[in-house]
């Protein structure tokens, strides 16, 4: 057979990223057209990671949901059983005991910092490689999470994904010595996360591989609906915690970082500020902690299964790779009619066909890498 | 038998020496990087410090299945990591590095050397253009623009101690140090030095001028479709030319 290759007149070369390749985060393919390093047209292929997510909620009962749901935005499992728990919340029309909420706070945020912790020393690598002082930014980010991961251990029996939420409120209490850990372990994050962000922020390598490159206009974020640190990346002030608060959030006194340019630095800048924001936030939970019941419900064992009333509700929360929203329809019955999940991951992917074309492929992964995509979120 | 004994031997010494400092070379850049990123490094092969981790990643190579893409050109293929080795190799019969071991001495030596030296860029190019691996043609084409526009820098910049020594024999060079070393001649020394240095980590394909192997976006570059012993020969090749230029660096300067 003859091997020809039939191209559209899109540029010299069809250039094949991924979905094995080092930098895509993940399961993700890029087709690049290129003109000598130039791109000059993309397209995006999806799916890789397609686990359906939707379709197998479908067939369990509302308390069953959320640990399956856990695995959809692997690196910050809470935020998404969150989501979904709250929506359900409204529904029924549950009241959440306030300890319950706090608490459910807590292990949300330090997941938000180990989330970006991630985000930030994949990104190292990114941009440094393997030997490169990128590999030290990874390696140092990761020893940090390793410690965050130690204590959300301690409090709830698993290192990753918790489990810790549940309708009505969480499984698990707090005790003295995981209150002390946690404590401990907000003394030892400040300081590192200072120092990072002073060393980042002001790296000359750094600036000049993430400044100017892959400038996100407003306009683009919110015809494509960016949300999370790409939108605030920009200067759109949007954060579902100050904006449409739920859980205990109003409780709390915390800023939303926001960049100007809407750059890959920016959205880095984002990122790492919020981390510190995160830890105020930690040690507002930590020194107003309510007494009181964990969970409103019986245990699950002998509570009754939730059948929440006809109808359709949608809730959003704010994960840390922006708006994760949980639109649910109900039939009456104990297992949803449909559920459609609203991932941030997959409307920040979805501009970078637009983003790349007259960039150069090395400065396709540092904006690729700069959106934070996760492929569990993005695939379902 | 004399004749074998007479230029087989001096060969096979400097050959095995080269390769035995240039593994353990890389065996020291493992540690030292590790240490950097607050990680151990190689530690479980040869108990104190994992000291026999060279030989093992030979060895692993070694055994390893040979092969190579559809649609590649075989024998283009498989020349690329010969030509690349043999090369590197051969610039180091100029290069008096170690007991006295010149195997050539003769008064044109530096230009020999750099002459031979470039020649390696042909053999990474034959081997990214017979891959068939848009990957490795883009790291090629990095690789190739690199190498020649800091190629110019590098030579002129080792003309300079020539033309105040008067000779382009290293044994001359050599002994015109005697006193004092090249780097301390006031100003032109330490200027040279420094464009040599910068130069040399380009020429030596270096972080920060791994363009063409750059890990992120080209997977690793020409070296992609490369596995076994064929990759073996580039990875010790690119060390054995780096350590090349470091001896060279240090005769001159």
């Amino acid at each position: 057979m003859e091997n020809k290759i039939i191209e559209k007149d899109f540029g010299d070369l069809a250039l094949n990223m991924g979905p094995q390749h080092p930098s895509t985060h993940g399961v993700f393919r890029l087709k690049l057209h290129l003109e000598g390093e130039r791109i000059n047209h993309v397209e995006s292929y999806l799916g890789y990671l397609h686990r359906g997510v939707e379709k197998l909620s479908e067939n369990l009962d509302y308390d069953m949901i959320p640990p399956v749901l856990e695995r959809d935005d692997y690196l910050s499992p809470t935020s998404n059983s969150l989501g979904f728990i709250n929506t359900i919340e409204e529904m029924c029309n549950i009241e959440v005991p306030e300890r319950a909420s706090y608490l459910r706070v807590l292990i949300a945020e330090m997941q938000r910092i180990s989330s970006h912790l991630v985000a930030l020393g994949t990104y190292g690598l990114d941009l440094g490689g393997a030997l490169g002082g990128g590999a030290s930014l990874f390696l140092y980010c990761f020893r940090e999470r390793e410690k965050i991961l130690d204590v959300l251990e301690t409090i709830t029996g698993t290192r990753f994904h918790t489990n810790m939420n549940q309708v009505g409120g969480v499984r698990y209490d707090v005790n003295e010595e995981s209150l002390k850990k946690t404590h401990e372990l907000i003394e030892y994050l400040k300081p590192k996360l200072t120092e990072y962000f002073d060393v980042i922020s002001n790296d000359e390598i750094f600036m000049q591989r993430t400044k100017n490159i892959g400038v996100i206009s407003k306009d683009l974020v919110l015809s494509s609906g960016g949300s999370g640190p790409v939108a605030r990346g920009s200067g759109i002030n949007y954060d579902i915690r100050k904006n449409n608060s739920y859980e205990v959030y109003d409780n709390f006194s915390f800023e939303i970082p926001m960049g100007s340019n809407g750059d890959s630095y920016d959205r880095t800048i984002v990122r790492m500020k919020e981390t510190l924001e995160s830890i105020k936030i930690i040690e507002q939970v930590l020194s107003s902690l309510p007494e009181g019941a964990l969970c409103s419900r019986k245990p699950l064992k002998s509570a009754k299964l939730l059948k929440p009333p006809k109808g359709s509700h949608y809730k959003a929360i704010e994960s840390p790779r922006g708006e994760l929203g949980f639109f649910i329809v109900s039939d009456g019955s104990s297992m949803p009619y449909r559920m459609k999940i609203r991932a941030p991951s997959f409307s920040n992917l979805s501009i970078v066909e637009k983003l790349l074309p007259g960039t150069y492929i090395a400065d396709a992964v540092v904006i690729l890498g700069s959106l934070d995509p996760v492929f569990g979120d993005v695939d379902r | 038998m004399g004749i074998f004994i007479e230029f087989a031997l001096p060969i096979f010494k400097t050959i095995s020496i080269l390769i035995l400092i240039v593994a353990y070379l890389v065996w020291l850049e493992r540690k030292v990087a590790a240490k950097m990123q607050s990680r151990i490094g190689p530690y479980l092969v040869g108990k104190p410090h994992g000291l026999l981790q060279p030989l093992a990643d030979a060895l692993k190579l070694m055994l390893k299945d040979d092969s190579s893409p559809k649609n590649s050109d075989r024998l283009l293929f498989n020349f690329g990591p010969i030509w690349v080795m043999v090369v590197s190799l051969a610039s180091f019969a100029l290069l008096p590095f170690i007991f006295d071991n010149q195997m050539i001495n003769t008064n044109l030596a530096l230009m020999l050397f750099i002459a031979i030296s470039s020649l390696i860029i042909v053999g990474i190019f034959i081997a990214g253009w017979s891959s068939n691996n848009k990957f490795a043609l883009i790291s090629v084409i990095r690789i190739i623009a690199q190498i020649i526009s800091y190629e110019i820098p590098l030579i002129i910049t080792l003309l300079v101690p020539c033309i105040i020594m008067g000779s382009l024999g290293f044994s001359e060079i050599i002994s015109y140090q005697k006193n004092s070393w090249f780097i301390f001649y006031p100003i032109i020394g330490q200027i040279t030095f420094i464009i040599f240095f910068i130069s040399s980590l380009a020429e030596g394909n270096r972080i920060p001028f791994d363009l063409s192997e750059a890990e992120s976006e080209l997977v690793s570059g020409y070296t992609t479709e490369y596995s076994g012993i064929k990759f073996a020969l580039f990875y010790l090749a690119e060390y054995v030319h780096l350590f090349g230029i470091s001896v060279l660096g240090s005769i001159i300067f």
